[in-house]
């Protein structure tokens, strides 16, 4: 199964150490279902390296930021604003790690990042949770808002869970405080989408 | 990892829905019981015995039961063929579902 495989690859990675419920999880038999693209292919990429950090951590923020915006194209106003604004943020994510780049580096990334930074890229555009955007998007087609929002939450919820891993297994203080930074801003993400769940459960 | 017992549980929905449908199958065991769905089996093994200080552990607990319970009255009606009573019965569960959905990004902003 390859969630099994992409569960061996974080541990290889340096995460297991870190997951606080990687041990409890055991009896989860993968996140494979049916119907739903599967989530963690990205970590195949078993990056290790900071450069490696954040070059994963770009490419799935550009990612889920090209699926957020295809969902603001479908939904109408109310809806819309929120895949904006989710938008939006993970461009100032990337811009963030971009910036974390060259702090570390002295250099800005060249031409061919984050390709020339990780050790193998996934032939297809992938987004937080690992997912293909491709199969995502095809995946929302016949769902409702609600589906979607799910949806959200659990990819938010998987890239808050990766930046806490990340910021523990980085020795440079200022990577640190990005991956803190950036999970702080998953974390309002969270929030804000746990908020409008709420709205809907309450009407 | 709450993120997959998320993704998880949307992906069940939306197979349940489409059963529902007359779209796909799906197994029973699946459906009617709390303690033997991948949650299910971490919660009861050793999810609520190492974050029993959590009151939203304890939220998740009953929120999850709930869930299937709801569950499990929408695949009797199903089998007993009262496909519209079933179909009505699954906006509870789309709720339920939010439910724990909601509990589940809880703890993980606070365990992680």
């Amino acid at each position: 199964m390859r969630s099994r495989a992409a569960a061996q690859t974080l541990g290889n990675a340096g995460f297991s150490d870190v997951h606080s419920l990687e041990g409890g999880m055991k009896a989860w038999d993968g996140l494979v279902a049916e119907g739903i693209p599967e989530a963690g292919m990205a970590y195949f990429l078993g990056a290790e390296r900071p450069e490696e950090l954040i070059g994963l951590s770009w490419l799935l923020e550009d990612g889920s930021g090209i699926f957020y915006s295809e969902l603001a194209k479908v939904f109408p106003e109310v809806e819309r604003q929120v895949f904006e604004m989710l938008e939006q943020a993970e461009g100032r994510h990337k811009d963030s790690l971009f910036g974390l780049y060259q702090d570390i580096f002295g250099k800005v990334p060249d031409e061919h990042f984050p390709g020339s930074v990780l050790r193998d890229m996934p032939r297809e555009r992938v987004m937080e949770g690992g997912m293909s955007v491709a199969e995502a998007l095809q995946w929302t087609r016949d769902k409702d808002f609600s589906d979607v929002l799910e949806l959200c939450l659990s990819l938010e919820t998987n890239s808050y869970d990766l930046y806490i891993k990340m910021r523990r297994v980085v020795d440079d203080e200022r990577a640190i405080r990005v991956f803190s930074s950036l999970a702080e801003e998953e974390k309002q993400h969270l929030k804000r989408l746990t908020a409008i769940l709420d709205e809907r459960l309450s009407v | 990892m709450f993120s997959h017992a998320m993704i998880h549980y949307l992906s069940w929905k939306c197979r349940f829905r489409d059963f529902l449908e007359g779209k796909g199958q799906i197994a029973e065991v699946e459906v009617v019981s709390h303690k033997d769905c991948d949650l299910g089996r971490w919660l009861y093994s050793e999810g609520l015995a190492e974050y029993a200080a959590l009151p939203a552990m304890h939220d998740l607990e009953r929120a999850h039961a709930e869930l299937h319970l709801t569950a499990k009255k929408i695949f009797d009606l199903k089998k007993s063929g009262k496909d519209l009573a079933a179909r009505q019965e699954f906006l509870t569960l789309e709720v339920n579902c939010m439910k724990v959905f909601i509990l589940l990004t809880e703890l993980a902003a606070k365990i992680g």
